[in-house]
């Protein structure tokens, strides 16, 4: 079932074509009662029947972090409400992932001294720059969810140096340093 | 006739004389302004700004101030003032309410209504001279003549201390601050907010260009406060 109109694909990244999944609100709006009350000055209002994402439809990591993330910004001008999702920053977290997993398993002393963590921490705000990078870096990211524990909830790599996956992906991403810097 | 003469306060009636109430061009306006504004679609459409979810809202500030505009007061409306006429008015929707964005129609209905016909002379004494001060506070004080100063802060009493030294800063805040207390504790009787917005402005005026006639009429207000008497108007000379 979906509401409203859905976000109309322009970008050709990943997350958004995730997101396009995702509906918004019908703009149809009632008095907000219990911010009214009393209410000297102003008039809130409130959608009469808010959207809501059913996380449950999304196993997929990336996918659910792109559905926990949804938001809705209503557009004056165009009259409907509009996805309002944060792309640059979703993305900025995957890879902050992968930077801090690298960080608990890299076995270095000072790993924020190396090539490979100030490469990634470069790379953590260049979801439209270097895109050629992004799908790479969403793949690896559910690859490593898929397989690697977390903690914190559910949000964070755990500490494994000696887990297959981890080096994989400390591998990959090696590499994928060592090709941007050619 | 004389020069300390308040020709105003003789023009009223002899209640206003005795209760001393407060003269305001602001209550001329919310009496202009409408008693209700009834909304449809289109016009509210118009007035929800952008935003998220639950936080849309209409703000009766900009609705008043649009009306403010048409009577062309807007620019004798100052931020205080301005803010207490939005409070004079308060929105009330239908219990069936409904407004539909995408299709342009409604539902029940919206209506902003004035609550408040009248401001009370509390409610006026709590603004006076405030449009004064806004004047006030944009004068550079450190390009001004240290002697123009030490005349208005012994004109306005009460600030022998803050007159020694030379730190205009200093000076400056005690100023201001002598000013706002004598509004709010109505030492100088008065009851004229148009009279009042003027106190700070000749201030301004006096301290920034040494303008005589701004000096003229602060020093009639202050003879007059020796009257024992409410001051309405002064002979202003331009």
């Amino acid at each position: 079932m979906s509401y409203g109109s859905t976000f109309s694909l322009e970008e050709q990244g990943p997350l958004e074509k995730i997101g396009a999944k995702l509906g918004t609100s019908r703009a149809v709006f009632v008095s907000n009662t219990d911010r009214n009350l009393d209410r000297v000055g102003e008039f809130f209002l409130q959608i009469k029947d808010q959207y809501k994402v059913d996380l449950e439809k999304f196993t997929d990591p990336v996918e659910r972090i792109v559905a926990q993330r949804w938001y809705e910004s209503y557009d004056r001008n165009k009259k409907q409400f509009e996805l309002a999702i944060g792309y640059d920053t979703i993305y900025a977290e995957l890879v902050n992932s992968l930077t801090r997993l690298y960080t608990l398993n890299s076995g270095l002393k000072s790993p924020n001294q190396s090539k490979l963590y100030k490469w990634l921490r470069s790379m953590e705000n260049r979801y439209n720059h270097k895109h050629k990078y992004r799908d790479g870096f969403i793949a690896l990211y559910r690859y490593a969810a898929a397989n690697i524990p977390m903690s914190g909830g559910g949000t964070e790599f755990g500490k494994d140096p000696n887990s297959v996956h981890v080096k994989n992906v400390l591998a990959i991403l090696e590499k994928m340093r060592d090709k941007d810097e050619q | 006739m004389g020069v300390f003469d308040d020709k105003r306060f003789e023009q009223l009636d002899w209640m206003t004389q005795i209760t001393e109430t407060i003269e305001s061009n602001l209550n001329g306006l919310l009496a202009r302004l409408p008693d209700k504004v009834e909304f449809d679609a289109a016009s509210l459409l118009a007035e929800i700004g952008r935003g998220y979810g639950s936080n849309l809202y209409l703000s009766a500030n900009n609705i008043v101030r649009s009306y403010i505009t048409a009577l062309n007061e807007a620019r004798n409306v100052g931020y205080e003032e301005q803010r207490r006429l939005t409070e004079c008015f308060q929105f009330e929707a239908s219990p069936d309410f409904e407004l539909d964005a995408e299709s342009g129609t409604m539902k029940g209905s919206l209506i902003l209504r004035k609550i408040v016909p009248t401001l009370e002379d509390e409610e006026l004494q709590a603004m006076m001279g405030q449009k004064g001060l806004e004047q006030f506070d944009r004068v550079h004080w450190s390009d001004s003549s240290l002697s123009r100063i030490h005349e208005i802060m012994d004109l306005l009493g009460g600030l022998e201390k803050e007159m020694a030294g030379r730190a205009f800063r200093k000076k400056n805040v005690a100023v201001r601050r002598r000013l706002i207390e004598i509004f709010s504790k109505n030492e100088w009787r008065i009851r004229n907010m148009e009279l009042a917005d003027k106190i700070g402005l000749w201030i301004a005026l006096y301290i920034r260009n040494g303008d005589l006639s701004a000096l003229i009429n602060l020093t009639k207000v202050k003879v007059m406060t020796h009257n024992n008497m409410p001051i309405y108007s002064i002979e202003e000379e331009k």
